[in-house]
């Protein structure tokens, strides 16, 4: 009797599971690995594989590090993978510290509350560029699971308003 | 009493008819909800076919695609223009009367609190999303559809600002009277990418009733970034299991909480992250990336600007070959021309982009 209770439970479970299939890419393959600053892994920075377009399909691909500095590289969904090929990559690290203001458009005052967030790069801006990374990495049929960003240098952190805006038309 | 079995079924008889019961709804539970969910979905892109109907009698009238206001246009959205269009020129004109009579916004105070901005109109919302169905006369009217930016990031008011797609930003001096934002002349005859291959709408999930951590979901949430910093791949690194963002992401709301005012990227996506892709913006004004979101399952519904509307999978190429995509650095700011660089999912947003691309 216990038997056909669980058996019943599992069915449903396994019934119930099938409806939540989304779109996947075929043919990607993992790419994963760490970053490093000067040796110690960098939590929270992003990393972005642009495409040098040499292989179709082609797509970029991103991830964020963990507190290990581990990441796993998405393309459409988390952890799926990369084409292979070969790749402009870049790392960045962002941090924006603050609340933003709440503007009600019932009160005109609030409308005039200042944005007092900052932003702070916390890696070199030297790999936030593509031309000037030096991170181009190709990524063979098989994957690659053994990715290693080791990045170097100092870090100024110089934290600036977010209403700063570095690129107006 | 020998010999003599009582008439009925033994616990272990019963126990299997409910066993078998039990079995049957199982496996027909899920069949329903599916049919439910079609029945929505099918509802919902009705709904897109006649917004995308309205732009046509819009531009019957005006010879121009709805325009947005922005600053002393008002701040409206193109959906106050089409308001006529869908039977609601009622609300159209109490909007008009007294904005007519004000630089402002549109829905700033004393305005803001008046009937006719507040409720549902059934027609906006897409019954798949549980934040619109409910009839609210408290909070601004929801929206689940949106107006293409095309492939163009959004610097700041979520107001379009570019030449890419068909909405721009309407003139005051010669279109006021006669419509909202017909100003810039953007009309059929500038689709030359071909009105059936150039996406005119789609779908936001919205985030009216959401608080909190419920903003840590792609569908109403979006993650904070440094906008004006931002390519479209490192808002694409936010995103995280379960149609969630990445862990230890600040998120806000803001998705389609009032149809006609467009603070914080109101009726607005853009075709450069893939559908039901995360939406990133700096949490107040500026700079947003905002993809097509929805609760249909793989994807979103698109109306083309030939009134047609097709469904567009999340898995949508959104690179071209030999370029960068995702990885691309704000490509389009200022007023450009040119293919698009964001796959068959950019080229389906351009207006005039002259790609050749075979649509999904």
């Amino acid at each position: 009797m216990k038997l056909i209770g669980i058996s019943l439970a599992l069915l449903s479970v396994c019934l119930l599971m099938g409806c939540g299939s989304g779109s996947r890419l075929e043919g990607l393959v993992p790419a994963e690995g760490v970053v490093t600053l000067n040796g110690t892994p960098v939590d929270g920075a992003s990393v972005v594989f642009a495409p040098k377009g040499s292989t179709s399909p082609s797509s970029s691909a991103s991830a964020q590090t963990d507190a290990e500095g581990r990441f796993q590289m998405m393309t459409l969904n988390p952890g799926d993978g990369v084409y292979p090929g070969e790749y402009y990559v870049t790392v960045t690290k962002t941090v924006i510290e603050g609340e933003a203001p709440v503007i009600d458009p019932n009160d005109k005052a609030s409308k005039k509350a200042v944005d007092t967030r900052t932003v702070t790069e916390c890696l070199p801006m030297v790999y936030a560029d593509i031309t000037t990374s030096g991170l181009d990495q190709t990524i063979a049929a098989d994957g690659n699971k053994n990715i290693e960003f080791k990045l170097t240098g100092d870090v100024q952190l110089k934290p600036r308003k977010i209403t700063d805006t570095v690129r107006k038309k | 009493m020998t010999g003599q079995r009582k008439k009925g079924f033994t616990l272990v008889e019963l126990l299997v008819v409910i066993a078998i019961i039990g079995i049957l709804i199982a496996l027909l539970l899920p069949a329903v909800q599916a049919a439910r969910e079609a029945a929505r979905r099918s509802q919902c892109t009705n709904n897109l076919k006649q917004l995308v109907l309205a732009i046509h009698g819009y531009h019957d009238t005006y010879k121009s695609f709805p325009g947005f206001g922005f600053g002393g246009y008002g701040n409206c959205t193109a959906f106050v223009g089409i308001l006529p269009n869908i039977e609601q020129k009622a609300r159209y004109e109490q909007i008009y009367q007294y904005v007519g009579q004000d630089s402002g916004n549109v829905y700033q105070s004393p305005y803001n609190n008046q009937t006719w901005w507040h409720g549902r109109i059934a027609g906006f919302c897409c019954p798949s999303d549980g934040q619109t169905t409910k009839d609210d006369t408290t909070r601004p009217i929801p929206a689940n559809y949106c107006f293409s930016d095309a492939d163009f990031i959004l610097q700041d008011y979520g107001r379009p600002g570019n030449n890419r797609s068909p909405f721009g930003m309407g003139t005051r001096t010669d279109a006021w009277g006669a419509s909202w934002g017909a100003g810039d002349g953007r009309g059929f005859a500038s689709v030359t990418d071909g009105l059936s291959n150039t996406v005119a709408m789609s779908e936001r999930a919205a985030s009216p009733g959401m608080t909190g951590s419920e903003y840590n979901n792609i569908r109403g949430g979006y993650a904070e970034i440094d906008g004006w910093n931002s390519k479209p791949a490192q808002c694409m690194a936010k995103k995280g299991p379960n149609n969630g963002y990445a862990v230890g992401t600040k998120t806000h709301g803001g998705a389609g909480d009032n149809f006609g005012y467009y603070t914080l990227n109101n009726a607005i996506f853009q075709t450069i992250l893939p559908p039901n892709g995360p939406s990133c913006s700096n949490g107040t004004t500026t700079s947003t990336h905002a993809p097509a979101t929805s609760f249909h399952s793989g994807g979103v519904n698109v109306g083309m600007c030939d009134g047609s509307v097709r469904f567009v999978s999340d898995s949508v190429s959104t690179a071209t070959a030999g370029t960068q995509g995702l990885g691309e650095w704000f490509k389009y700011v200022g007023w450009s021309s040119g293919e698009s660089t964001f796959g068959v999912w950019g080229a389906m947003g351009t207006m005039s982009g002259g790609e050749t691309v075979t649509m999904p």
